[in-house]
């Protein structure tokens, strides 16, 4: 059914010669205009987010950072769920040595860090559940959709673990620490509608039609200034939290984004009296 | 077709010890894109996914460690792919600063720019007393780069930083090792000899100790309260998997 909404629209774009889409057995990337999705595999052989598919999303986002045909990357679950569950840390040689355990856990980290510091806009569409690494996906993401009836989880403390995948800064960043607290110690499952008033969602879809949301939202994203995106996603990974911190950047980055071409647009747009025609630099 | 182009870091190994040498002599091994991205894939494999690996000694072919930037690559570009620039050479000092395996440089004729800032990021650095370090980036007019903001005050103290960043001041090895920026001198010809000695007694060393503690230094210790922290964290870790006593 998504694949149906999906295709025109890639197939629009393969006309202009851009990259199409790409499969292997752990993702897909699909193209519908400026925007990128990148659909999660999961299956009965592989049920959950584990270090592969970790490793897959790591090197998908790290080819869309550096396309300039793609402005927005829109994350999805290929089923039912956005993300059953899964440890990034299982499935490559399961060593409880600590320096490769720390290896194996860098993957986490890494996507964690590459999706707050990419220079684009990434959404999440969520169906489903929202177990496991799934939860960390959501919270590094900068705009996510859920489903009405979508459900989120943190379950590290039922396997006796430590959140990973960034989720110890990211979860109380979007809700709170008393909520997030929550979440982590009780592994409460939290509904949609939940989700939406404590900030880990930002808008709902009806359920089978968060991919379409996202896809709505994503065109808004992909037609913004793309450098100053790109510096105020940089700003937000810099992760100021005083004061001091916040007015820095502002004087660090601004100075910059004033260069850009999409902003002397922007004001020759306003003196015109017209709307204005971003290019992304 | 890159398969046939020359190895810009070619690896060898002497038991334990895996030595890495920056090859592009044409430009006095120069931090190019090329280097950097070959640098980078050489220092995540050992770090994380080479268990015979120990410790790590970086150096530079044809007598100099490395000249710095390419800035026959450096042009105007757009803000965007101007900040990806700094990617990999990020990535790379973080693997150098925090990564679990000790790395050594040997450092002869030339340490300038992001090889300066390369020398600095090294647990251990060996020079001659002819090698010249150089902050050049100011000369360029470029902000300092590829961690030399951290990592140069934390050898050599904030002012002594501040003077060789903002002046882009020539220091030869022997005042190098005056001011901290060098660990040991050796004779020209014999500093990669010296950096293996001492790369190959971190790597009989306690190896999860070691990685603790780089993690500690370097990411870990900014405070007494982080110190204290990073203490308490690693012990635990420690105690429980090689049965560490304390």
């Amino acid at each position: 059914m998504r694949r149906a909404f999906l295709r025109p629209l890639a197939h629009a774009l393969d006309r202009t010669g851009t990259t199409g889409s790409q499969v292997d057995e752990l993702i897909e990337i699909e193209r519908a205009g400026a925007t990128a999705v990148v659909t999660m595999k999961f299956g009965q052989t592989r049920p959950a987010l584990d270090h592969a598919g970790g490793e897959a999303l790591v090197r998908a986002l790290h080819e869309l950072n550096r396309d300039t045909a793609c402005r927005a990357i829109v994350i999805a679950g290929d089923g039912a769920d956005f993300c059953p569950g899964g440890d990034f840390s299982r499935g490559a040689g399961e060593d409880a040595d600590p320096i490769a355990l720390r290896g194996r856990l860098r993957t986490a980290t890494t996507l964690f860090r590459d999706m707050r510091r990419a220079p684009k806009p990434i959404l999440a569409a969520v169906e489903g559940v929202v177990r496991g690494g799934g939860l960390a996906l959501v919270c590094a993401s900068d705009h996510v959709v859920a489903a009405s009836d979508a459900t989120f989880r943190c379950d590290a403390l039922e396997a006796g673990l430590v959140p990973d995948g960034g989720l110890l800064w990211s979860l109380p960043e979007r809700v709170g620490h008393a909520k997030a607290g929550e979440l982590i110690l009780l592994g409460r499952a939290m509904p949609a509608e939940d989700a939406l008033w404590a900030g880990l969602a930002d808008e709902l879809a009806v359920p089978g039609a968060a991919l379409e949301r996202a896809l709505a939202a994503a065109r808004r994203f992909e037609s913004l200034p793309a450098a100053a995106v790109a510096l105020i996603k940089a700003a937000a990974w810099n992760g100021g939290t005083s004061i001091e911190d916040g007015c820095r950047l502002e004087l660090d980055l601004n100075p910059l984004s004033r260069q850009a071409a999409d902003h002397l647009e922007a004001v020759a747009a306003f003196m015109e009296r017209r709307p204005p025609h971003f290019t992304g630099n | 077709m890159s398969h046939r182009e020359p190895d810009f870091v070619p690896l060898t190994r002497l038991g334990a010890v895996c030595v890495l040498t920056m090859t592009y002599p044409e430009r006095r091994n120069a931090f190019s894109a090329r280097m950097r991205t070959t640098l980078l894939g050489r220092f995540d494999e050992l770090m994380y996914s080479d268990a015979e690996c120990g410790a790590i000694v970086l150096t530079g072919a044809a007598g100099t460690f490395c000249a710095g930037g390419d800035l026959s690559e450096m042009k105007e570009r757009p803000i965007i792919d101007g900040r990806q620039v700094f990617d990999e050479p990020r990535e790379l000092i973080r693997l150098m600063a925090i990564g679990p395996k000790p790395v050594v440089a040997a450092v002869e004729g030339h340490a300038f720019g992001a090889g300066m800032s390369l020398a600095c990021a090294a647990d251990y650095v060996v020079a001659a007393s002819e090698t010249k370090f150089c902050a050049a980036f100011v000369k360029v007019g470029l902000m300092p780069d590829t961690g030399i903001l951290w990592t140069l005050p934390r050898r050599v103290g904030a002012g002594k930083a501040r003077e060789l960043m903002m002046l882009a001041s020539e220091v030869d090895g022997v005042e190098a090792q005056r001011i901290g920026l060098v660990n040991e001198l050796a004779q020209k010809g014999e500093t990669l000899a010296a950096a293996i000695r001492v790369a190959q007694t971190l790597a009989n060393g306690p190896r999860h100790v070691l990685a603790s503690l780089r993690l500690a230094l370097g990411e870990g210790s900014g405070t007494p309260d982080a110190a204290l922290r990073s203490e308490i964290d690693s012990r635990a870790v420690l105690i429980r998997s090689c049965g560490a006593l304390f």
